[in-house]
């Protein structure tokens, strides 16, 4: 008699393709999946707790390190709750430096992205493209911010640091750069076959199904829904700049990845446009006080980071603390809809919807 | 203001931020009233002011909801006249907050325009030397009016995509001069008392709750003017599950995104607030559920929404509600055995010297 | 070389062949070095960076440190291995490789046996890595290790059997298994040579070749970034050497068959150029074959385990059987 068992296999926390800290627990039948659990909190570091004293612009820091691939997102995302609350006015130019190094962001996050995903699928060699490229962009925010990863740049009110002289013009020219690029990676990774059969028709869901596992970004979008808060609910200057949102049609793995290839394309755009409507002279501040208090009230501020949709809920009691601050991360509520994807499928295919689902660890546990 | 945890670098007297229109150290709920215009003239947000005094009002009706109106007026700040002076300038900062006009033209040209206006104010302001709040010379009202109105259709046209209903209201609002002071408050910039134009929404809303699902369903309800007049309803615990199917599958509301759950602790009770919002119609509500604080448990909304499955997780392992309904109720971000639930108030760290 | 061979076994003569093998065997074991070094070089070039450059004039000594590393290193076989498998299976691993070599003729005169069976007897040792593959990942008690052990027995059966129907219509052509015969039944220009009338049968090899050596785009046995490591995870130090240098040097060796089968062995390209020594034309063929598997690894992703095993069977399988039928319709209508 043969008897055969049910697998029991921990993919993680260490392991390289689970992008952090991470643990899933599968139950294996052959090569198949028959459960699959999820285990977080590796990487909690009990950001919301330790904003309760902390001031808002101590704050800001930490918002870095949570989803720590596209910091500036996350640093908006806080002091736009602020600025709301307070209903503070930011300078033109600040508010252009922050939205160029906002799309910047987003353009390094899905290179970060791209070369990654690659990299879990097997390819090596467009990691490396990817990197270099966004060694570019890591550059130019270390001229403007002091760093490479966590930049601490936004503050209530504005920006810490004005862009050194030149700085607008290597963002100006990175973006013919980036866009020759980006016909490379076309070449070399969306045509080829291994490829497009790896990631063709994996991890496909339905549009009331992303609705309903409140799914933001790529994921959603891959559904064929236009929802992406840049154009739905307008903040910081997007109104003004033109720039197209990419959709999906069947919500596989592959609808996904060319709709972050596309979004990246799109960033470049709205850059362009920044960068020439980029101001002359201007306020890297506005006018705060010097203890930022906000009145006792709630807001919910939502952003649109490259995974999805951030928000920030504070709660204040008119202290220069928050009374609560929680941080809705898009990684952590994109997950759930991992283990009703797995179900059915392959060890490889784990690995492909993961990477297709682009989470960040640091965000997922806050 | 002893209680503060003032950053150590603050050199200026701990006063001094009484002065900022942005409200006072203390906030505490149901000085509103008595104080609401104090802070009047200088609040940044001067169009919001009027909404505040409409948002007393309700207050005074409805119990703790938990969600301060956007501009805790607070206490009576104490002026000195010194410090006034001191802070002239950080005055026009407070002013150019007073008009966030959506055009930076228009914001730069009020810059220029405000900080004249105001610093010619502050000496003013700085010689009448009072408890409470300066009188404005009424020209400074009427301007302020126009300000403010203008800023308030700004704002409304960029929240709401213009309705009506405020459009309405601002010519008649920049038209009207200066008001005389309301009864218990000092005097008022003239804010007209404009409705949020999102409440007669939020009115039927409470409206068709009360009716479909029990009268008392609909703990509180106010416009939280700050989150771009977002309609903000307290539901009561018991009633919870039925208003969230009420909202998820009403026509008109169908809000079928659950944005947002989180878990709060107000000293007195635990609370959860969700928000909702329709992707097809728009609409959305942020909606606060109060449970107490020795056995906290809140219907799960896991079956209509699946998202929020991990949410609630979240929040029992750091709050400790109870989420009755949740297929697999149990710790997400703390290890399985950990003891007490981190994001309370009371809580004791393990390790409380580091 | 050949007479050599031929002579009865002396001691004088054992010596003389015991000496050629050491020879030989420095031979390989130097390629496998400086082929794990150009692989990183290469590679690294294609990825815009430099590869080893530290240790040794321009990073020369590199595999020399590496290996050094892993001969020096804690030999540990976990708790609840299966301790004789464990230790057994990276010697069926390695050691059918070297033993495959023999066979192959390097140039008209040096070769070690000539084998009128050599082909098949190419194949069939080269089955045996399998099993060890398969022990290496059981006797490890992993399920990572199981897991890649278990594919990698299904990807080399599957692709054995194409990589071995692939070059029956070569045999067809030249009615002999011997390889020396292959190798001159083809003619001094490129046009002679059998990749050309064998197309079909080329690209076939060279895929299921690339599945043999369990090298990218197949190389599941030993995905980093799904199992870790696959069957050789519970593998360190020397254990763990012999499984890359059996790989390496199956590399040689499947390098150097497809030079034989079908690049024309020690025949120069066009007969021009035929005062240039045959062996020097060998290494060049034979590099271009390592450079080309190299060149796929830096370029393709994997391929999926399902997506390999129907690859092999419906497609490869029938292709090369439609070549042999091909093959054997040319050899009856012209009557070759």
């Amino acid at each position: 008699m043969i008897r055969t068992e049910e697998l029991l296999l921990n993919v993680g926390p260490q392991h390289p393709s689970t992008h952090g800290v991470f643990r899933i627990v599968v139950k294996l039948d052959g090569e198949v999946i028959t459960e699959a659990t999820p285990v977080m909190g590796y990487l909690h570091r009990g950001t919301e707790k330790l904003a309760e004293s902390l001031n808002y612009t101590q704050i800001i820091p930490y918002t870095d390190r949570m989803d720590y691939v596209s910091a500036m997102t996350n640093n908006y995302v806080l002091v736009h709750a602020v600025e709301k609350m307070m209903n503070i006015e930011v300078p033109e130019r600040a508010e252009f430096l922050r939205l160029i190094v906002m799309e910047l962001q987003r353009v390094a996050s899905h290179l970060v992205w791209w070369g990654t995903y690659l990299l879990d699928i097997g390819a090596m060699s467009p990691f490396l493209y990817a990197f270099r490229d966004r060694e570019i962009i890591i550059d130019l925010f270390n001229e403007i911010s002091g760093a490479r990863l966590t930049y601490n740049y936004m503050r209530v009110g504005g920006v810490k640091w004005d862009a050194p002289s030149g700085w607008i013009d290597k963002v100006r020219d990175f973006i013919p750069y980036m866009r020759k690029r980006m016909d490379e990676y076309d070449r070399l990774v969306s045509g080829n076959e291994i490829f497009l059969a790896r990631i063709k028709g994996v991890g496909q869901y339905d549009a009331d199904t992303a609705i309903a596992y409140g799914l933001s970004g790529a994921n959603l979008r891959c559904t064929g829904v236009d929802w992406d808060l840049r154009k739905t609910e307008p903040y910081s200057l997007y109104d003004r700049f033109e720039f197209d949102v990419p959709l999906g049609q069947k919500g596989d793995c592959y609808d996904r990845y060319l709709i972050r290839l596309q979004e990246i394309h799109e960033s470049l755009r709205i850059l362009e446009q920044a960068v020439a409507q980029f101001p002359s002279g201007g306020d890297t501040m506005g006018k705060v006080p010097r203890v930022i208090r906000p009145p006792a009230g709630e807001v919910y501020a939502r952003i649109e980071s490259p995974r999805g949709e951030i928000g920030c809920y504070i709660i204040s009691k008119g202290k220069a603390e928050p009374y609560r601050l929680k941080f809705r991360r898009p990684s952590f509520v994109n997950l759930q809809i991992l283990p009703k994807l797995l179900v059915g499928e392959t060890m490889t295919n784990l690995i492909t919807i993961l990477g297709g689902v682009d989470i960040v660890v640091g965000e997922v546990d806050c | 203001m002893s209680e503060d945890n003032q950053p150590t670098n603050r050199e200026k007297p701990l006063l001094e931020p009484d002065q900022e229109p942005k409200g006072p150290a203390q906030a505490v709920e149901g000085e509103l009233e008595a104080s609401t215009d104090n802070t009047a003239d200088d609040r940044n947000n001067v169009g919001e002011s009027a909404a505040n005094e409409q948002m007393e009002v309700k207050q005074s009706e409805m119990q703790e909801v938990g969600v301060k109106p956007t501009d805790d007026k607070g206490d009576a700040p104490a002026d000195n006249a010194q410090e006034k002076a001191a802070e002239a300038e950080v005055q026009p900062v407070e002013r150019k907050g007073d008009a966030p006009a959506d055009s930076a033209q228009e914001k730069a040209a009020e810059a220029e325009a405000q900080p004249a206006e105001h610093k010619g104010e502050a000496p003013t302001e700085a010689a009448a030397d009072k408890p409470a709040r300066k009188p404005l010379t009424e020209e400074e009202r009427a301007a302020r009016a126009k300000a403010a109105a203008e800023a308030k259709a700004a704002r409304a046209t960029a929240a709401e995509g213009g309705t009506v209903g405020d459009s309405a209201a601002e010519p008649a609002a920049a038209t009207r001069p200066a008001r005389a002071p309301r009864a218990p408050k000092e005097e008022e910039p003239e804010q007209p008392k404009v409705p949020s134009p999102k409440q007669p929404v939020l009115d039927r809303l409470v409206e068709q709750l009360r009716a479909d699902i029990a009268p008392d369903a609909v703990e509180a309800s106010i416009i939280n003017e700050t989150d771009g007049h977002m309609p903000t309803v307290t539901i009561k615990a018991e009633h919870w599950y039925q208003t969230a199917q009420w909202l998820r599958h009403n026509p008109e509301w169908a809000c079928d995104y659950l944005r947002n759950l989180s878990g709060v602790d107000q000293e007195s009770y635990l609370a959860v607030v969700y928000h909702l919002i329709s992707l097809k119609t728009r609409m959305e509500v942020a909606v606060h559920v109060k449970t107490d604080r020795e056995q906290p448990s809140i219907a799960s909304v896991t079956p209509i929404w699946p998202t929020a499955d991990w949410n609630e997780r979240e929040t029992y392992d750091l709050f400790g509600i109870a989420f009755p309904g949740h297929p697999n109720l149990r710790r997400i971000m703390m290890s399985d055995d950990w003891v007490g639930h981190p994001l309370r108030k009371d809580y004791e760290q393990l390790d409380s010297e580091v | 070389m050949q007479e050599l061979i031929q002579q009865s076994f002396t001691w004088q003569n054992g010596l003389v062949f015991f000496g050629w093998g050491v020879v030989f065997l420095f031979v390989v074991l130097g390629f496998v070095t400086y082929a794990i070094y150009f692989e990183r070089k290469v590679i690294g070039w294609m990825q815009l960076r430099h590869g080893p450059t530290r240790v040794g004039p321009l990073g020369l000594l590199q595999t020399v440190a590496d290996i050094l590393k892993l001969l020096l290193k804690e030999d540990t076989i976990p708790k609840k291995a299966d301790r004789a498998l464990f230790i057994l299976a990276p010697v069926l691993v390695y050691v059918p490789s070297f033993a495959v070599l023999a066979t192959i003729p390097y140039t008209q005169s040096l070769g070690f046996a000539d084998l009128n069976v050599g082909l098949l007897y190419y194949a069939a040792l080269s089955s045996i890595s399998t099993i060890g593959v398969v022990l290496g990942g059981w006797a490890s008690n992993n399920k990572y290790s199981l897991l890649g052990g278990m594919r990698s027995a299904a990807q080399m059966i599957s692709y054995e059997i194409p990589l071995v129907m692939s070059v029956v219509g070569v045999i067809m052509l030249n009615g002999s298994l011997s390889l020396r015969t292959i190798v001159g039944g083809q003619g001094n220009n490129f046009w002679e040579w059998n990749f050309l009338p064998q197309i079909i049968g080329f690209v076939i090899f060279m895929i299921a070749a690339v599945s043999e050596l369990n090298r990218t785009p197949f190389d599941l046995p030993e995905a980093e970034s799904e199992l870790v490591a696959g069957y050789h995870v519970e593998y360190s130090g020397f254990r763990f050497a012999f499984f890359m240098l059996a790989e390496y040097v199956y590399v040689f060796a499947i390098s150097a068959l497809t030079t034989v089968l079908f690049l024309g062995g020690w025949h120069p390209p066009l007969a021009v150029l035929d005062f240039i020594p045959g062996l020097l034309w060998f290494v060049l063929k034979f590099s271009f074959c390592v450079f080309f598997l190299f060149w796929l690894r830096a370029t393709m992703p994997r391929i999926r385990v399902d997506q390999l095993m129907s690859f092999g069977w419906k497609v490869l399988l029938p292709l090369a059987i439609l070549n042999i039928f091909l093959t054997a319709a040319y050899i009856e209508i012209f009557n070759k």
